[in-house]
């Protein structure tokens, strides 16, 4: 099944994300508002400057007998100097009464823009053709006539663009390098702010993977109501299992004593009577059905799979464990032990189901072998394989699938129970393991038990 | 022999406990912990029969207390707990085999009896002192080929000496030993068993099986497979 998970970008990603798309229309917004301030700001300082050099020029003007008399030489440097970019002209009812020496160059039609009619006190301020033009118009009392003047001052764009250039060149620039600035500045900041939630997510793993008991207590405020519930989930769910664990024992208890007692009352009826004896085979026999039944079901209902509980197990100790026990049971036999177990070599899941498969699977083989008992384990990176052999006279391979039928024995005259090896296929069908006997009648058993283990090595990273 | 049963459930103590007295073993019984931890501590018993599931002081407990109290006897645990970890378990804090209940009372009686018989030295059933021939598993004693009737309390007196042959075992000792907690016990009837056995062992006298270390007690002399 596809992980979905996967398809929906992360926290970091939709953050990072949104951050891309608004820091940028941010810092574009930023940017086309500074740089209007930027242009109103030369404009009006543009402005100002050629009002002022207005009243430079009319300040300097004088009439002598009727005619408009101009200084050779101006405040304003730049009106003496051809081509210098700064022009001047004045004017009376469309005729050009004066022109700065700066305007020589100039053909004439081109220093009487078109502008609003003449009105007192107006100021015209245009932008176009690649120069300002301002314009004043004003009235001079001359005896008791009144003349009216416009005074005209073009101004070439050329440094105002320059100068606007160079401070939008710098803005976007700057504005550029803060955006990646930012960007990596919030990418940092997203890192740090969610590490909690990935260290979250890492210990929740290895709890899964049994390398550690309860979630850690020192997350932040926001998160640790999470680690919090979470090991009281699973205090509570050990505390369960153990109730249900001991359930099952007090009902295994309370109905195998019952059972042991019928059982004695019929043995000593038919050590007392030959009739008996007879009647009494069929008892047995239902009791035994009986008491296979309880075991194999209370065992089934005890079966753990892949829960919070699931621990990871060192193979090698639990073995040496199980042989030793066994040992002991059949000294009189001294059966050789031989165990080839890597010492990092472990199990996923819960120590008792381990042991159960393994301790029956060991004692299968103490009982048939003849002299020696060999536990091997392998392992690689996502299976640990387990396999017991033995060297007794072996099973008869017609017999191999009837073994892990619940209640078949091969050799009826060992003691045992007859469930050992259906409880083992059950317990490897719940952890979806394989298990598997492989028989050779000449060299003896091997019985091979293969599990999974979780997959650790995908990176957590938010 | 002298084994200590411990069980709490009524009735399967009252049975195996009569099971096994009928085959010749003296039985003290307990029915919780404590008190099985009481009598393990004051009595020397062959063997020991202990379920798991206890009241005041569960069994697995109980064998590791006795363990550390250096009491050797070997100790069969009786119980419902079928799972490996309580098997492996028990095993490891000092019992020597585990039985599953329901049980056949054979098999119990057979377990206890190879457990009494190994913890001794002995790995088999059948032991052989030159003529005479004694099956502990039958209890069956045989000289120079006969059989030879005994009582039970007889046969229990001469299994007790062969198991620990060439030990001198005083009266005492096989009186704690053939007799349960509560018996008015007499270990001036020891000395009757003892005049018996010889002269049905030993009716010509020489063969002089069983010999009288003076204030000490008695010693089986006949080395095993001579």
């Amino acid at each position: 099944m596809k992980n979905t998970a996967s398809s929906l970008p992360s926290i970091s990603r939709r953050l990072l994300l949104a951050s891309v798309i608004v820091l940028p229309l941010f810092l574009l917004l930023t940017g086309w508002l500074l740089n209007g301030a930027m242009k109103r700001s030369l404009l009006l300082s543009q402005q100002a400057q050629l009002q002022a050099n207005t009243y430079q020029i009319l300040s300097a003007a004088e009439w002598d007998n009727g005619e408009l008399w101009m200084p050779e030489v101006l405040p304003e440097a730049r009106f003496q100097q051809i081509d210098s970019g700064l022009y001047g002209i004045i004017s009376s009812e469309n005729q050009l009464l004066w022109r700065s020496e700066s305007s020589s160059m100039l053909a004439t039609n081109t220093l009487l823009p078109e502008l609003a009619p003449f009105a007192i006190n107006q100021r015209q301020f245009l932008h176009r053709d690649n120069r300002f033009i301002f314009s004043f118009d004003v009235s001079w009392q001359l005896d008791e006539n009144v003349r009216p003047l416009r005074i005209i001052l073009f101004q070439s764009d050329h440094g105002f663009v320059a100068e606007l250039a160079v401070f939008q060149g710098e803005l976007w620039r700057w504005l550029t390098s803060m955006a990646l600035f930012l960007t990596l500045a919030q990418y940092a900041v997203l890192r740090w702010g969610l590490s909690p939630l990935t260290r979250l997510a890492r210990e929740v793993r290895a709890l899964q993977q049994g390398k550690i008991a309860n979630l850690s207590h020192n997350y932040p405020k926001e998160i640790q109501p999470v680690a919090t519930n979470v090991n009281t989930l699973i205090a509570n769910q050990q505390q369960q299992q153990q109730r249900f664990q001991h359930a099952l024992a007090d009902l295994a208890h309370s109905l195998k004593t019952p059972l042991a007692i019928i059982h004695g009352e019929l043995s000593q009826q038919a050590s007392s009577s030959a009739s008996s004896m007879d009647k009494n085979q069929a008892l047995e026999q239902q009791l035994q059905r009986m008491d296979q039944i309880i075991q194999h079901q209370l065992q089934r209902a005890n079966r753990g799979t892949h829960s919070l509980s699931a621990q990871r197990i060192v193979l090698k100790p639990v073995i040496e464990r199980i042989t030793q026990a066994l040992t002991k049971l059949y000294y009189q036999r001294g059966i050789e032990v031989v165990i080839d177990v890597d010492e990092q070599s472990f199990f996923h899941g819960r120590e008792d189901d381990l042991m159960e498969v393994l301790g029956n699977i060991i004692d299968n083989a103490f009982k048939y072998t003849r002299s020696k008992v060999l536990v091997r384990v392998k392992s690689s990176p996502y299976k640990v394989s387990i396999e017991v052999i033995d060297d007794g006279k072996g099973i008869d391979t017609a017999y191999i699938e009837h073994i892990v039928q619940r209640g078949v024995r091969i050799d009826t005259l060992q003691p045992g129970q007859g469930i050992g090896l259906a409880v083992v296929q059950d317990i490897m069908l719940s952890y979806q393991g394989e298990f598997a006997i492989k028989a050779n009648t000449d060299h003896g058993t091997c019985a091979q038990l293969i599990f999974n283990l979780p997959h650790s090595d995908e990176p957590i990273n938010y | 022999m002298r084994i200590l049963l411990v069980e709490d459930e009524y009735l399967l103590r009252e049975q195996v406990q009569q099971q096994l007295s009928s085959h010749g073993y003296a039985v003290d019984c307990a029915s919780d912990g404590e008190e099985a931890l009481f009598l393990g501590e004051e009595n020397d018993y062959d063997a020991a029969i202990i379920d798991l599931g206890l009241p005041k002081l569960d069994g697995v407990s109980v064998i590791e207390r006795l363990r550390q109290q250096h009491r050797q006897f070997p100790i069969l645990i009786l119980t419902a707990r079928v799972s490996w970890q309580d098997k492996v378990k028990g095993l490891e804090v000092g019992a020597d085999d585990y039985l599953v209940k329901p049980f056949h009372p054979e098999e119990l009686r057979a377990r206890i009896h190879a457990l009494i018989r190994r913890s001794n030295g002995h790995s088999q059933s059948l032991l052989t002192f030159g003529p005479i021939s004694i099956d502990t598993l039958s209890k069956q004693v045989e000289s120079k080929g006969q059989p030879i009737e005994l009582t039970q309390f007889e046969y229990n007196t001469l299994e007790y000496l062969v198991l620990h042959s060439q030990q001198v075992i005083s009266k005492t000792t096989l009186t704690e030993h053939l007799y349960q907690q509560d018996f008015d016990r007499d270990s001036n009837v020891i000395e009757v068993f003892i005049t018996r056995l010889r002269k049905k062992l030993d009716p010509d006298g020489s063969l002089k099986p069983i010999a009288t270390v003076r204030g000490l007690g008695y010693r089986f002399t006949l080395q095993e497979g001579a």
